[in-house]
C-alpha cells in the first residue's frame, strides 16, 4: 500500500466530475431539428474526445486533433491508401535525385476564411511552428530545412534521403503565420468548416466555409460530439442524437446492423493489435522466451470469440493496406512446445508480466491472453491505465507487455517500423544492429520496389525474434444514419465531412 | 432495586414492548434472518462449493444466458463477457462485501465507541477535541472521502477498509458521545465516583453497557452502506484490485452489456440489493427496539 501520486489527479478530477454533475444536472445537446436547409446538421461521435484545435503542438498526433484539423485547416496532400496521395493545397510534388529535397507546388488562390492567402510563407511558419514546439509530430521532421523561393513553392530538404517523406506530411496542416494558443480556441483555417464554437472535451460546431478553394459544403451545420461511455454512444446513433460515429465494439456492431435506419459498414484500415514484449527486462530478454509467450496464446480462437466482426488474424508487422507489407508464417497455438521451451530457457515463472494497456476495448483481450499465460504457469498482472499515466509509462518502458494498436501513418511502412524499432527509437526495448541498418537503408531509397523488400526483410527479422506479439489486424467499423449522404468512411479513423449531407437532421 | 439492576447491563426487552407485533411481521422477520443466513452461508461456505478463478476465462463460451450448458457444467446465472460464471462471481462477491463489511464496522465501532465516550464522559477538552473532529469530517460526504483516499492509494483490500473506516466511525462516536454525556449524571455513576471507583472502571462498567444496545442497531444500519459503498468504489475501478471478486465491478463489466446481456450486472445487482434491504430492516428493528428503552 504506497502512495500513488499519480493517481491522485484522476481521482479528484472524478470527484469534481461527481459533484459538479450533481449540482448542474445535465445539459442536453440542442438537436435542431428547425434546420430546414438543403445539407442539414450532421452530429458525430468519434470514440476520441477533441481536446485542443492546434495541429502542430504535443497534441498534433491525438485522433481527436486529427479529426478536427481535417474540417477545420488544408493538408498538403492526403493519402488515399498504400503509396497514393492525393493533393489538398499541394498540385504537384516532386523530389530531387537521393530524395533528400521535396518540391512542392502549392494551388493559386486558396484564401483562410478571413481572407488572408494561403502562401509558401504560410506554409514555411506552420512547418516551422511544428519543428519549434517538438510535439509527436515534430519527430518525423528532425533536422529538416523549409524555405520558399516563391509565393506558390515550398521546398523541404532532410539533408538526409527520405522516400517517404510525402506519407509523414500528410498529418501536417497549414495555419496561419503569428498564431498563439489563443488563436486555436476559435481557430482561422483554410478547411471547409469554421469553428462556430468549442468546448474543450465535449464539443466542436462548425459551420461551412463559405471561401473553401473546392467549393463550400453543403451541409448546414457539423457537430463534434464527445460521448466517452460506448453503450450511450450507441443509443445516441439510434435515437438521432448522433448521426455518425466509428470505431464501436464488435459487441455493439451486432445490435447496430438489426437497425434498419442505421448503415453499418467496416473499412480495412492500417491498425495492428500490438503486444510489445520488453527486451529490455531480464526475463524478456531471450527471443526463445518471448517466442515461446506469443505461442502458448490462443489468438485465433480469442479474435474469432471478441473481434468476429473487426479481426482478422495478423500474418505480419503492418497491415496489408500499408506500403511494406510482407506476410510472415503465422505462430501457432501450442502450448506444450511453449511450456517446454521457457522450460528450456530458464523462464522464472516466479515473474509477475505487468500487461499494460489503456483502451477499455483491449480489457477482455488482456484477460484472455492472461487466462491463456496462466495455464502454463505463467503470471501476468494486466493494468488498466489512464491514457496520460500509459502513454508516460510506454514511453520509460515500465511494461514488460504492451497492449496497444499501432496504425501507419499515410499508409506506409516507415512511420509504423521505420519509427518504432530503430535502437535509437527505445521504444521496444529491442535493438538490433542489422535491423536499424535495414531500416536506414528502406528510408534512404526511393525505388518502392527495393523499399519494399527491404521492409520485408526488417518484418521477417521482427517478426522471427518476437520483438511483440501481433495477434490481428483490426478492420475500422463505422455506423451512420440512413438519411447521411455522400459519408465515406476513412481506413484511418479520421473521416471527412466535405461533402455529406443529411436530409433529416 | 432498580439501581442494582441497571448497574448490571442495560434493560433489556421491556415487557409489551412493540418489537413482538403481529404473527405476521414475526414472520417476516424470521424470512429476512433466513435471508441473511444464506448469504452469511454463502460466504462462508460458498467458494468451497463454487470454485471460481478471476483470471481464468473461456472466451468460446462468453456471454451465455442464464442456464446455458458449458464445458464445465452449466451456467446457472449465465457467463459474462469473457466466459466467467456470473453464479460463482455472485457467491464470491457475498464473501468479499460481508468480510469488508464486517471488518469495517468493527473498526468503526470501536474506534467510534472508545472517542465518543471519553469524549462525553470526561467532558472538557477530550470533549471538545473529539466534537470539533466530528464537525469538521461530517463537513465532506463520507462516499467522497472514501473515492479521494481509494484514488490516492493502490487497489488494494487493505485500502478500501481504511478508506470506507475514516468516515464511517463518526456516526458511533456522536452516539456514544451523547448516550455518555447523559449516563454520567445518573445516580449509580455518582455512587461509583463518590466510592472512589477508578475512572477507567466507571466507564467500563457502568457507561459503556449502556451503549452496546444503540450501537448494535446503529452497527447494523452502517454494514449496509458499507457494503453498498464497497461496490460504489469497485464499480467506478478505485476499490479493489482486478483478482479480487465483488459485485461492484461485476456490476460494471456487465454495463456495456445492458441491452443484450443483462445477467451480468443484474444478478450481482439483485444480490447486492436484497442483502442491503435486509440488512437495513435487521437495523430498523433493533433501532425501534433500542429507542423504547
Amino acid at each position: 500500500m504506497k502512495l500513488n501520486t499519480r493517481r491522485a489527479v484522476p481521482a479528484l478530477a472524478l470527484t469534481f466530475t461527481l459533484l459538479t454533475a450533481a449540482a448542474c444536472g445535465s445539459t442536453s445537446p440542442g438537436n435542431d431539428d428547425g434546420d430546414d436547409a438543403a445539407g442539414g446538421t450532421v452530429t458525430a461521435a468519434g470514440p476520441i474526445p477533441i481536446e485542443n484545435l492546434d495541429p502542430h503542438g504535443p497534441s498534433s498526433m491525438d485522433a481527436g486533433t486529427q479529426l478536427a484539423a481535417r474540417a477545420l485547416f488544408s493538408q498538403l496532400v492526403v493519402s488515399t491508401g498504400p503509396g497514393e496521395f492525393t493533393g489538398d493545397l499541394a498540385t504537384g510534388w516532386e523530389p530531387n535525385d537521393d530524395t533528400s529535397q521535396w518540391t512542392f507546388t502549392l494551388r493559386d488562390g486558396v484564401e483562410f476564411s478571413d481572407g488572408e492567402p494561403v502562401d509558401a510563407d504560410a506554409v514555411v511558419a506552420s512547418f516551422e511552428r511544428v519543428q519549434e514546439l517538438q510535439g509527436p509530430l515534430a519527430g518525423n521532421f528532425v533536422d529538416y530545412q523549409v524555405e520558399a523561393p516563391d509565393a506558390t513553392t515550398v521546398v523541404f530538404d532532410a539533408g538526409k534521403p527520405d522516400a517517404s517523406f510525402v506519407a509523414k506530411i500528410s498529418s501536417f496542416f497549414v495555419t496561419p503565420a503569428d498564431v498563439d494558443d489563443a488563436f486555436f480556441q476559435e481557430p482561422v483555417g483554410s478547411g471547409p468548416f469554421v469553428v462556430e464554437s468549442f468546448t474543450p472535451g465535449q464539443e466542436l460546431r462548425m459551420t461551412p466555409n463559405p471561401t473553401y478553394w473546392d467549393g463550400a459544403p453543403a451541409l448546414q451545420e457539423l457537430v463534434f460530439q464527445s460521448i466517452p461511455e460506448v453503450s450511450a454512444r450507441m443509443t445516441a446513433l439510434q435515437t438521432g442524437e448522433v448521426d455518425v460515429t466509428w470505431a464501436m465494439p464488435d459487441d455493439q456492431i451486432a445490435a447496430l446492423q438489426g437497425d434498419t435506419s442505421i448503415t453499418v459498414e467496416d473499412v480495412e484500415s492500417p491498425g495492428v493489435v500490438t503486444m510489445w514484449m520488453n527486451s529490455g527486462e531480464e526475463s524478456l530478454e531471450e527471443a526463445a522466451v518471448r517466442r515461446a509467450l506469443w505461442q502458448a496464446v490462443d489468438f485465433d480462437e480469442i479474435t474469432a470469440s471478441l473481434f468476429p466482426e473487426t479481426g482478422t488474424p495478423a500474418d505480419s508487422v503492418v497491415s496489408p493496406v500499408v506500403l511494406g507489407y510482407a506476410p510472415q508464417e503465422p505462430v501457432a497455438y501450442d502450448p506444450d512446445a511453449a511450456k517446454a521451451a521457457l522450460d528450456a530457457a530458464g523462464f522464472d515463472y516466479d515473474t509477475k508480466l505487468r500487461l499494460q494497456f489503456s483502451q477499455p476495448q483491449f480489457r477482455q483481450l488482456a484477460q484472455a491472453v492472461a487466462s491463456d499465460l496462466a495455464e502454463i504457469g505463467v503470471q501476468v498482472e494486466p493494468l488498466e491505465k489512464e491514457q496520460a499515466v500509459f502513454l508516460e509509462d510506454l514511453l520509460a518502458l515500465k511494461w514488460d507487455i504492451n497492449l496497444q494498436q499501432v496504425g501507419s501513418q499515410g499508409y506506409d511502412a516507415a512511420t509504423n517500423l521505420g519509427r518504432l524499432y530503430p535502437c535509437a527509437a527505445g521504444r521496444t526495448g529491442y535493438c538490433n544492429e542489422e535491423l536499424d541498418t535495414l531500416l536506414a537503408d528502406a528510408e534512404a531509397t526511393s525505388d518502392t520496389a527495393e523499399r519494399e523488400d527491404l521492409y520485408a526483410q526488417a518484418t521477417k527479422i521482427i517478426w522471427d525474434d518476437a520483438v511483440g506479439m501481433y495477434p490481428m489486424f483490426v478492420g475500422m467499423p463505422y455506423a451512420w444514419r440512413t438519411s447521411v449522404q455522400g459519408f465515406e468512411p476513412a481506413g484511418d479513423s479520421l473521416p471527412y465531412f466535405t461533402h455529406v449531407t443529411n436530409s433529416e437532421g | 432495586m432498580r439501581l442494582s439492576r441497571q448497574v448490571g447491563g442495560p434493560v433489556r426487552g421491556s415487557a409489551g414492548g412493540p418489537v413482538r407485533g403481529s404473527v405476521g411481521s414475526s414472520v417476516g422477520a424470521y424470512l429476512i434472518y433466513a435471508i441473511i443466513g444464506v448469504y452469511v452461508l454463502a460466504a462462508i461456505a460458498g467458494p468451497y462449493l463454487v470454485p471460481y478463478d478471476p483470471v481464468a476465462t473461456v472466451v468460446t463460451e462468453r456471454l451465455l444466458p442464464p442456464g446455458a450448458p458449458t464445458a464445465a457444467g452449466t451456467a446457472w446465472l449465465g457467463t459474462d463477457g469473457v466466459g466467467r460464471d456470473v453464479l460463482a462471481q455472485v457467491v464470491h462477491g457475498a464473501r468479499t462485501s460481508l468480510t469488508i463489511g464486517v471488518v469495517v464496522v468493527l473498526l468503526c465501532s470501536l474506534v467510534g465507541v472508545a472517542l465518543g465516550a471519553v469524549a462525553g464522559y470526561a467532558g472538557g477538552f477530550a470533549d471538545v477535541a473529539v466534537a470539533r473532529t466530528i464537525d469538521v469530517l461530517m463537513a465532506f460526504p463520507g462516499i467522497l472521502l472514501a473515492i479521494v483516499i481509494a484514488g490516492l492509494l493502490d487497489r488494494g483490500v487493505d485500502v478500501v477498509i481504511i478508506a470506507l473506516s475514516v468516515a464511517g466511525w463518526i456516526g458511533f462516536a456522536r452516539l456514544s458521545r451523547s448516550v455518555a454525556l447523559s449516563v454520567r449524571e445518573r445516580d449509580w455513576v455518582d455512587a461509583a465516583r463518590i466510592m472512589g471507583v477508578r475512572t477507567p472502571a466507571v466507564l467500563g462498567r457502568h457507561v459503556v453497557p449502556f451503549l452496546a444496545g444503540p450501537v448494535v442497531a446503529l452497527a447494523t444500519m452502517e454494514l449496509a452502506s458499507v457494503v453498498l459503498s464497497e461496490a460504489a468504489l469497485s464499480f467506478l475501478g478505485l476499490g479493489l484490485p482486478p483478482y479480487v471478486v465483488s459485485w461492484g465491478q461485476s456490476i460494471a463489466s456487465g454495463k456495456e452489456y445492458l441491452a443484450t446481456a443483462w445477467w451480468i450486472s443484474a444478478f450481482p445487482g439483485i444480490a447486492l440489493t436484497v442483502l442491503v434491504v435486509c440488512i437495513g430492516l435487521v437495523g430498523d428493528r433493533l433501532t425501534k427496539r433500542f429507542a423504547q428503552r
